[in-house]
């Protein structure tokens, strides 16, 4: 089944129901290098709390992951 | 050069003599027959690896988390192995395996657009052949405390190093390891992966063609194994592993 991916702002963590998406706990979300974003994951239905936010495809959320928003071009210690 | 004559564990010999000698082919353990009773000498090497599952990861927040691996601080030699399997395009890196910091305070195994670095610290060895063609790898990293080596599918590949390697990783290299991305939560690997090992030494030639051919691994150096027979447990030592983002176990495809 595909995955379908959501961008959300940290504002938005708490919204989150965990029980409806793959990701286990605010913690462990994957953010933007800045910490202002996160996203999350689901298959089948649109999770209630994500209804009406933009929806990506597996490719498009890849597309996204690899800019320097999503991914530090530099080494964690530099 | 003696050759002893062979048997398997459940097929030893009904009436045997004192002193007779067997090599059990599934165990590769030597039997000796006491008299009484038969008295078996441990092989190091042991079949380890499992291939009823792969572990399918998505390249976006899939994981494994496996906590402080204590055998990579202060380390003065450790060897990694994993078999893999990505036809997706690196943009940046698909890590492998990430200890410590991830970088200058770490170890670290990744896939580039162009090949693969395996490093400590900021020394660093690279093979400059892409590796995501899509096909069943088995990778060996190894580090003995002045220089690192390579090994794809069983054999050594060429690599160039950059910056002296240190005598030893510092303190802290193996803290909040992770399996299939950077210690950071990105760099994800986006592809298949089986049979994670950690060493406690340097792998010689011979032991990784044991591992990548026949299945044999090395107990004496095994630290830590993780063969993801549909879960993340840690078949050698105590660091069972914690899955985040939600990787998948695939029953179809698998590197051996």
């Amino acid at each position: 089944m595909d995955r379908k991916y959501v961008i959300l702002n940290w504002d938005e963590i708490d919204s989150v129901d965990f029980d409806q998406v793959m990701e286990t706990e605010a913690s462990k979300v994957r953010k933007s290098v800045d910490g202002t974003k996160f996203f999350v994951k689901f298959e089948g239905d649109v999770p209630s709390f994500l209804e009406g936010k933009t929806i990506y495809s597996h490719s498009e959320i890849l597309t996204i992951l690899a800019t320097d928003e999503w991914t530090d071009p530099n080494p964690p210690s530099e | 050069m003696s050759t002893f004559s062979t048997c398997t564990l459940n097929a030893r010999p009904d009436s045997p003599a004192n002193g007779d000698v067997l090599f059990e082919t599934d165990t590769n353990n030597v039997i000796v027959y006491d008299g009484t009773a038969w008295r078996g000498y441990a092989s190091d090497l042991e079949t380890l690896g499992a291939n009823g599952f792969s572990l399918d990861l998505d390249g976006t927040d899939d994981r494994v988390e496996i906590g402080n691996v204590t055998v990579l601080n202060s380390s003065s030699a450790f060897s990694l192995t994993c078999w893999i399997k990505s036809s997706a395009t690196i943009i940046d890196t698909f890590d492998i395996f990430s200890g410590g910091d991830g970088y200058a305070n770490g170890i670290y195994l990744y896939l580039t657009p162009t090949g693969l670095d395996f490093g400590v610290g900021t020394s660093y060895g690279r093979y400059s052949t892409a590796l995501n063609d899509g096909s069943w790898k088995h990778l060996a990293a190894v580090y003995n405390g002045s220089s690192f080596a390579v090994y794809i599918n069983g054999s050594p590949v060429s690599i160039s190093t950059t910056n002296t390697p240190p005598a030893s990783t510092v303190a802290t290299a193996g803290n909040g390891s992770h399996i299939a991305s950077r210690v950071d939560d990105t760099r994800e690997f986006n592809g298949k992966m089986d049979d994670f090992a950690i060493f406690n030494s340097a792998l010689t030639a011979s032991e990784v063609s044991n591992i990548y051919s026949g299945n044999l691994y090395p107990t004496t150096k095994l630290s830590h194994l993780y063969k993801f027979e549909n879960n993340y447990n840690d078949s050698k030592g105590s660091l069972n592993g914690t899955a985040q983002g939600n990787p998948t176990f695939d029953s179809s495809d698998k590197p051996y």
